[in-house]
């Protein structure tokens, strides 16, 4: 897995490229943690090229999240391929998080 | 088909477990997406053992066996560690807010609802877990 981070439109924008195991998750967590209790982020993941999922990964979203919803943050996701769509329906996060229709 | 595959209780271990689930995809020609499911299914119930079956510094050993009849997919995980039923804990609650929702149990949720049939056993000290999923 292979992280970057642009800024674009006021936006900080987090792009994930490839698996997001149980391995992986470990070193997301460490990206994440400047994200973490910063007031009013406004922050968009691109995930267009993130291939697999677990749910080590999936805690990873659900903990920014929770503290991005107490820092008034904004947090987008967006490239969702179809796999990773399923995964989000499966856990319920499709409904849980913004997500910016593939265009 | 049949295919065994035995790991040491290492996260690290993980990618021979992937690497395990793709082969058995070539194998069977299976669709991606398919593969992918299965792997994660089958991600999530190693894991499980790995953190939970050996206290840590306990080095053991995971066996994880596959077949393949009737359209069906079978995998039987086997482990000597301390008694584990995966199977005993409730989904997570998804009609929850993000402010109410709780961060684990998302692991037998993703077994449970991409395998068709999921099954424990505590056997002459093992424990045994099934995953079956139809194809």
């Amino acid at each position: 897995m292979e992280t970057n981070i642009s800024e674009k439109e006021g936006f900080k924008i987090l792009s994930i490229k490839g698996r997001l195991d149980t391995i992986a998750s470990t070193d997301f967590e460490t990206t994440l943690q400047q994200f973490i209790a910063v007031p009013n982020l406004k922050l968009k993941i691109d995930m267009t090229e993130l291939t697999y999922i677990s749910s080590s990964g999936l805690r990873c979203f659900v903990m920014l999240l929770k503290d991005m919803k107490v820092h008034n943050g904004t947090l987008i996701l967006s490239g969702l391929t179809h796999e990773i769509n399923e995964i989000f329906d499966m856990t319920g996060f499709s409904d849980l998080f913004n997500i910016e229709k593939n265009q | 088909m049949k295919k065994e595959l035995i790991i040491n209780n290492d996260l690290m271990e993980i990618h021979k477990v992937t690497d395990f689930i793709a082969e058995i995809g070539e194998t069977l020609g299976l669709h991606h997406d398919v593969v992918t499911k299965v792997n994660l299914a089958i991600e999530e119930a190693v894991v499980n053992i790995i953190r939970y079956a050996y206290p840590p510094p306990e080095k053991n050993e995971i066996s994880l066996y596959a077949s393949f009849t009737n359209k069906e997919l079978t995998f039987l995980l086997t482990d000597s560690g301390i008694p584990f039923d995966p199977t005993k804990f409730d989904d997570v609650d998804v009609t929850l807010s993000i402010e109410e929702r709780q961060v684990g149990g998302l692991g037998i949720m993703l077994i449970r609802k991409i395998m068709n049939e999921v099954t424990y056993n505590r056997i002459d000290g093992e424990n045994r877990l099934i995953l079956k999923r139809k194809l």
